[in-house]
């Protein structure tokens, strides 16, 4: 298990660093000077070059990169070219809000998904199937952020239970901070709940059409049994498997989602940073968007062995 | 032999209106300008967030702007935003997935490392990226999400060239020596041009909903212009006071995205082709319906067959105390197609009988239908289908599903392919245990001695270590005995062989053969055996019934069969086997190409057959005895068939694979 892990590990970390290499090229593309972004248009062009070359952005692209990298590799992502603030620490306040979200929109979305979808799979074929499909289709279709909107408009302004806009921080009361993350979780997991239900009813489907079916069903297993002992674990091996990329989905739509509660999340920031010209922000946020996928990728790995032993490495 | 095609399913009323839908949102997109009641960038101050009404269908803003103009407005922005998405995501993503398919090798493990490296990243994030580095707007906003989503579309893209690279007859376009650039252009990009069309849709769909989001957030269409998205930025401000507002773009949204993901499923049901009409899969097989013997087909010139012409044949009706299955008249229908016409035929215990014939000659159609494993839209007809069973005789015949377990538990099941037979996540073991808990009356230390005991007897070596081990990591030959053992759990009369050597190496062929043949000698066993290849059917059956399009041609013993076929196609499928004669392997000359059509009138056979008369494509050929054999052929006494005089180990075991 233990190897099976470190192999993960060792397959996820080049891939975050490539991602981070190919922002960082692509961020080279802007023709933002740092130095004005701090020092504002009037400064003299000592005051530029010298910024500019305590920054390091003077040097070649490869030392840049090397040294980006380098620090990244212990948690310092830079300094904001706008202020004199480290970028991880800018960051780092905002995480827990668009983190939170995403898992909350994951967490609605595993949840009622895998429910539905199995409901509509041990009923393949009949009007329970028929409803929830339907339903399902329907539900891939709604944007995550007008569902938010809806849910402020018509939740959260007529009704005082769950805020409009103020987000509390797990640190702070556990109890406030599910309350305040219950209405944008749902929000962005009503569409992803949709798309696992479609999944797993269409892995259910897929399962019922295997040979193993038939021979489970020949030396005579229960119709239960085989739906929920054999189908039901091997259709799950491609709904976990895709987990990852919906939560990376479901990171994007946190962005924009976190706007409709104006809660203070990597949104917020980054829109700023861009506003600003500040670069160094916009590429720790893509780094810490793509750790953020690989950790929850590596998790769902893990989960992913138990289940499906064939892909433990001995 | 899987069931025939379904035909293509109509279109349901949903698809055609979605279809209209995007008929209509394409005219607005079109039209809007003109179509718009109002000016859409021109507010009214005089109202101001007023609502619905015959002047203003959906209200105005908090500038006084007519939504329903902004709405039409923006349609155009939406339309353009997901076709500058979807045209760019498919412009590089394509052509990248497909040369990099097509190449493979080192460039195709370069490139591929970083397309995964951006798909890691967020499409949404990484198109804030993208915007951070070339400057917001419209066209900027909708180029970074084209690109976000091109790793994705690369990554479908190569998938499908692969795969397609991979079939048979690029292959064979390779041998004959077609240069790589028309390989691509003829071969590929054809037939992988249909599932882009679907992955296009996807990407639409995804692009609309994205526009909408950047927009919402400042990061895509500037004010004042309408998108839908700025139209929710702009709601969203007044909806303490105006809920409303948030509705209609909202709305528009949804409507547009669920009308294009319609149709796209539509569009991927119909490449698939996948059988979703009976979603229930093996779970739900069909039931065994009664009917009454079929009026006897009148042929003037026949005799009518005596019991003496039914004994030689080995189909003595009157039956004995040893008869474990009997099936009268079995017919399985499928929409398009008859596999099976009318069967008889009866297996007796400790005897094997075989059911012979090329693919789509309805044979394994017929005992799946008697294992009561075949599913919809296969409809199974049978005058008798019976089991003698210690309890009395048992009929399949109009049993419902729940009962249906009680017939499967008195018969065993081999399949084609054991590896694809077994359920991958569970060990040995504890397939055979929950096969053996169905017996019951067990203790969980019994189950484990009798899964040894089986295990043994299908002769595996170190059964125990063998029962640890998933089908992954045993070899189809091991599979295969595993599945043998898992039909023995029960104690079976019957055992139902379907093709249980084809997926085999010919060594390991040989070697199920032997224990099939062991284990029918050993306990007894009613063995209904199918198979193409007339050796294996040689090495193990006592009597033979040979198919052809769903009708049996001939039913002779095996041994009759092998030395004086009466039916041509018999004749044809024994000339087919290739044999080795004095060292010098001789190859079947057979035309399969020949016209498989199913004549209305006839014999079936007369297309393919050297021997055809005239009358043969007119009058309908019944069972009748000649010369010791059940014949479906007016000639057969005429006719001097070739056949091959050698035992059956000069068989050589393979041929279709």
């Amino acid at each position: 298990m233990t190897r099976t892990v470190l192999i993960r590990v060792a397959s996820l970390v080049p891939l975050v660093i490539l991602a981070s290499f190919i922002t960082f090229s692509l961020l080279q593309l802007t023709e933002t000077d740092p130095a004005i972004v701090r020092l504002g248009d009037d400064a003299t062009e000592e005051a530029y070059e010298s910024f500019r070359e305590q920054i390091g952005v003077n040097d070649t692209f490869v030392v840049q990169y090397g040294r980006w990298l380098g620090n990244a590799a212990t948690g310092d992502l830079g300094e904001s070219w706008n202020g004199p603030n480290q970028v991880s620490q800018l960051l780092k306040e905002r995480l827990s809000v668009t983190f939170s979200l995403a898992l909350g929109g994951l967490f609605v979305a595993a949840t009622i998904g895998m429910v539905l979808g199995i409901a509509a799979g041990v009923r393949a074929g009949r009007a329970t199937d028929s409803v929830i499909t339907a339903a399902a289709s329907t539900g891939q279709a709604i944007p995550n952020f007008w569902v938010g909107i809806l849910l402020v408009a018509f939740v959260a302004l007529p009704y005082d239970v769950f805020p409009a806009t103020a987000y509390t921080g797990p640190t702070e009361s556990v109890k406030d901070w599910l309350i305040s993350i219950t209405l944008p979780s749902i929000a962005l997991g009503t569409a992803a709940a949709a798309a696992i239900a479609r999944q797993t009813r269409a892995a259910f489907v897929r399962v019922l059409h295997e040979p193993y079916i038939r021979t489970a069903l020949s030396v005579g297993l229960s119709r239960r049994s085989i739906l929920y002992r054999t189908a039901l674990r091997n259709a799950s091996i491609p709904v976990v498997t895709s987990a990852a990329t919906l939560f990376g989905v479901l990171l994007g739509g946190a962005v924009i989602v976190e706007a409709v509660f104006a809660y203070p999340g990597l949104g917020s920031l980054v829109l700023e940073a861009i506003q600003n010209g500040d670069l160094p922000v916009v590429l720790g946020f893509v780094f810490v968007a793509a750790v953020g996928v690989a950790l929850v990728q590596l998790l769902l790995d893990i989960t992913y062995t138990v289940i499906d032993p064939r892909t433990r490495v001995s | 032999m899987s069931a025939p095609e379904a035909p293509t399913a109509r279109e349901s009323p949903i698809v055609k209106i979605a279809w209209g839908l995007i008929l209509l949102l394409v005219g607005v997109a079109i039209l809007g300008p003109w179509l718009s009641p109002h000016d859409p960038n021109l507010g009214d101050f005089s109202k101001i967030m007023v609502g619905p009404s015959s002047e203003n269908w959906l209200g105005t803003d908090n500038l006084g702007r007519d939504t329903l103009s902004r709405l039409m407005v923006g349609t155009r922005i939406a339309a353009l935003a997901g076709l500058e998405a979807t045209a760019i995501a498919i412009a590089v993503g394509v052509p990248i997935g497909i040369t990099v398919g097509f190449l493979g090798g080192a460039l195709d493990r370069l490139v591929m490392r970083v397309v995964d490296a951006v798909a890691a990243i967020p499409a949404l994030v990484f198109a804030i990226a993208i915007i951070a580095a070339i400057g917001g707007g419209l066209t900027q906003a909708m180029i970074a999400v084209g690109l976000a989503f091109s790793a994705s579309v690369a990554r479908l893209a190569r998938g499908l060239t692969l795969s397609e690279r991979e079939r048979l007859y690029v292959d064979g376009a390779r041998v004959v020596g077609l240069g790589r650039s028309s390989l691509l252009l003829r071969h590929i990009l054809p037939n992988i041009g249909g599932p882009l069309v679907v992955i296009a849709t996807t990407v639409f769909a995804q692009a609309i909903v994205t526009e909408a989001g950047l927009s919402f957030i400042g990061l895509g269409v500037e004010i004042p212009d309408a998108s839908w998205g700025s139209m929710l930025t702009n709601a969203q401000r007044v909806h303490r006071d105006n809920p409303f507002q948030s509705v209609p773009p909202g709305v528009a949204i949804f409507i547009t995205v669920l009308a294009i993901n319609i149709v796209g499923d539509s569009l991927l049901r119909r490449r698939r082709g996948e059988s979703f009409d009976h979603p229930a899969g093996h779970l739900e097989p069909v039931i065994a319906r009664s009917k009454d013997v079929d009026a006897p087909i009148v042929d003037p010139i026949a005799q009518p067959m005596t019991n003496l012409d039914r004994t030689a044949a080995g189909a003595d009706w009157a039956g004995g105390a040893s008869r474990v299955l009997t099936v009268r008249s079995l017919s399985v229908n499928y929409p398009t197609t008859t596999a099976v016409l009318s069967a008889d035929f009866h297996v007796d215990e400790g005897e094997v009988v075989a059911l012979v014939g090329e693919s789509g000659s309805g044979k394994t159609s017929a005992v799946m239908a008697v294992a009561a494993l075949l599913t919809p839209p296969a409809d199974v007809r049978a005058a008798e289908l019976s089991l003698a069973t210690p309890s009395g005789d048992m009929s399949l015949l109009d049993m419902s599903r729940s009962e249906q377990r009680r017939w499967r538990s008195q018969l065993g099941v081999v399949f084609q392919e054991p590896a694809a037979s077994l359920n991958p996540l569970q060990t040995v073991g504890r397939q055979m245990a929950d096969a053996l808990k169905r017996v019951g009356g067990m203790s969980r230390r019994e189950i484990s001695d009798r899964t040894i005991e089986l295990l043994t007897a299908v002769g595996l070596p170190r059964p125990a270590e063998v029962a640890r081990l998933r089908p992954d990591q045993i070899s189809g030959g091991m599979a295969q005995r595993v599945v043998i053992a898992q039909a023995l759990a029960s104690e079976p009369r019957l055992l139902i062989a379907d093709e249980p050597t084809t997926a085999l190496d010919v060594t390991i062929q040989a070697e199920i053969i032997t224990l099939l043949k062991q284990l029918g000698e050993q306990r007894g066993l009613a063995v209904l055996l199918v198979t193409h290849d007339l050796g294996v059917a040689a090495e193990l059956a006592d009597r033979t019934l040979v198919m052809y399009q769903g009708r049996v041609v001939e039913r002779a013993p095996m041994a009759g069969l092998v030395t004086a076929p009466q039916h041509p196609y018999a004749s044809e499928l024994l000339l087919s086997v290739p044999r080795n004669v004095g060292g010098v392997r001789i190859e079947p000359k057979i035309d399969r190409s020949a016209s498989l059509a199913v004549p209305t009138a006839g014999c079936v056979y007369a297309p393919r057959c050297e021997h055809a008369t005239p009358e043969c494509r007119e009058r309908e050929p019944v069972l009748r005895n000649v010369r010791s054999h059940l014949v479906a052929c007016i000639h057969a006494e005429e006719l001097d068939l070739p056949a091959i005089p050698v035992e059956p180990s000069a068989f050589e075991p393979g041929g279709e694979r």
